[in-house]
């Protein structure tokens, strides 16, 4: 039992996938910090369209929030909204620090908390992306991102070290994901509007989210069907495609492709990005390892030995001039 | 060789997922007590993402909502909306507007909106805040001949007294 146990939690593998956590999640916060900087009053100030008063009202007290500012505001007269401006200029500074990999679990703590700041703030205004996001700033506290491609430990000549607290860090972002897709389908297969494809019409048609005419679809209600069904069955059936060996590279491809649809079709790209994120990170780093090698780096090599190419024959026509 | 270091965080994260996995089952919707233990797994969950639950787009597909607002100043009135080009920051309004679905939230949502669409526009001296749920007809129905409609459903005034509303 230990043994098995050892061998699943604690096999040493190198810290790449965990990097390339850590630096597509400071991306993607930074993305959207800077998408959202012209609407931080709207979103997140004292008099915002939720404003502080009635959210510390429904968020627990113990939750850290930003009308905790309101005193410091009094004291030092400067306008609430100074502050809500100033906090995420550090929550924008310390993603840069964790997609640099300086000071890396620091920067994700102050990342972490402050994005939880802000998050319970505007709770009423958070979806997907907010959730995932404060998943994934916890994590990058706790699992050792930073050990690779990270300016703390950055040379050119040092190869990724192996270890267990890598295997360990990415079989809890593995077990989190199966969790997170198995409760997502259930929820869903519990409405009529999932089996008969209504889901997918009544989504496509609201404008929210539809970024092309999709009333044609309304001709083909088989399509809506089978697209509300296929979502159920990769939801659903994630934990069992994903860990089989020989059935993960197709999953992960499947899921990879689910959520670009979302991306085209929805319009909610920085969600489908987060998910693709962690999905590459448990599972998709190998066959990503593998695109890089079989297609880019042949790629690479061969412009590499055009140029040589070209070199030898300029040295040789020179040598006979 | 396994350490009780080793042991000891393959508990912790055994005891994570595990937490993760009861909140993604509604946790706190099995019992209406709510035991010391239950507030302690929520403040858990909540400060590591382990208390979330997964139901997006679930188990049904909601009305969408929108809101329109009417500013007047005494002379003359204009009717405007909050969303901008801003397409990130229109999906956050959005879920805000979603709220309204709820009917015990209508009225404080919908002073707020009022509040900060004043606030805006000094110079207007009263809202009126229109909510507005449109109303997607099944496949069948659209087949048919129906069309998608926007009802209203809440219309409220706001007036400026003073500084306040």
């Amino acid at each position: 039992m230990l043994t098995n146990l050892k061998r699943f939690f604690l096999a040493p593998s190198t810290g790449e996938p965990l990097a390339f956590f850590r630096i597509a999640i400071a991306l993607l916060g930074l993305v959207q910090g800077g998408w959202l900087a012209g609407s931080i009053t709207l979103l997140y100030g004292a008099d915002g369209l939720v404003p502080w008063s009635i959210s510390s009202g429904i968020v627990d007290p113990y939750m850290p929030q930003l009308s905790w500012l309101q005193p410091l505001a009094n004291v030092t007269g400067m306008a609430a909204d100074t502050w809500v401006y100033m906090l995420m200029g550090i929550y924008l500074c310390s993603l840069t620090l964790l997609l640099l990999g300086k000071f890396a679990r620091y920067a994700a703590f102050i990342a972490w908390a402050l994005q939880f700041t802000f998050i319970n703030t505007g709770f009423m205004a958070a979806y997907g992306v907010e959730t995932f996001m404060h998943i994934a700033l916890f994590y990058c506290i706790i699992m050792p991102v930073g050990e690779v491609y990270s300016w703390d430990t950055f040379s050119r000549h040092t190869q990724p070290v192996a270890s267990e607290w890598n295997t360990l860090s990415i079989r809890v972002l593995q077990l989190h994901l199966c969790v997170v897709y198995i409760a997502s389908g259930v929820e869903k297969a519990m409405g009529i509007q999932w089996w008969n494809g209504e889901a997918i019409w009544q989504t496509l048609m609201q404008g929210q989210f539809a970024r092309f005419d999709m009333r044609w679809m309304a001709n083909y209600p088989l399509l809506a069907k089978l697209i509300g069904w296929g979502t159920l069955v990769l939801e659903m059936g994630y934990p069992f495609f994903i860990w089989w060996r020989r059935s993960r590279p197709y999953g992960y491809l499947a899921i990879v492709l689910m959520h670009l649809g979302i991306a085209v079709f929805m319009g909610l790209q920085l969600f489908s990005s987060i998910m693709i994120i962690f999905n590459t990170a448990a599972f998709g780093w190998p066959y990503l390892q593998q695109t890089y090698r079989s297609v880019v780096q042949p790629l690479r090599e061969r412009r590499r030995l055009r140029r040589a190419g070209q070199l030898a024959t300029q040295a040789f026509w020179n040598y006979f001039e | 060789m396994i350490t009780t270091k080793h042991l000891c965080w393959i508990g912790i994260a055994i005891f994570h997922l595990t937490v993760a996995a009861l909140h993604a089952a509604h946790l706190e919707e099995w019992t209406t007590h709510k035991s010391w233990l239950l507030k302690q797994i929520t403040a858990y969950g909540d400060y590591t993402g382990s208390g979330n639950i997964f139901s997006f787009f679930a188990p049904r597909i909601g009305n969408e909502i929108a809101v329109v607002y009417t500013l007047a100043d005494g002379t003359a009135q204009r009717v405007t909306r909050l969303e901008s080009d801003n397409t990130e920051c229109n999906r956050r309004i959005q879920t805000i507007y979603n709220f309204f679905s709820i009917d015990e939230a209508q009225s404080l949502l919908a002073k707020s909106c009022a509040a900060y669409m004043l606030r805006q526009n000094p110079s207007s001296q009263m809202v009126r805040v229109t909510v507005i749920g449109k109303r997607v007809p099944d496949m069948a129905a659209f087949r048919a001949g129906a069309t998608p409609k926007w009802e209203p459903f809440l219309v409220k005034d706001f007036r400026k007294t003073g500084t306040k509303i």
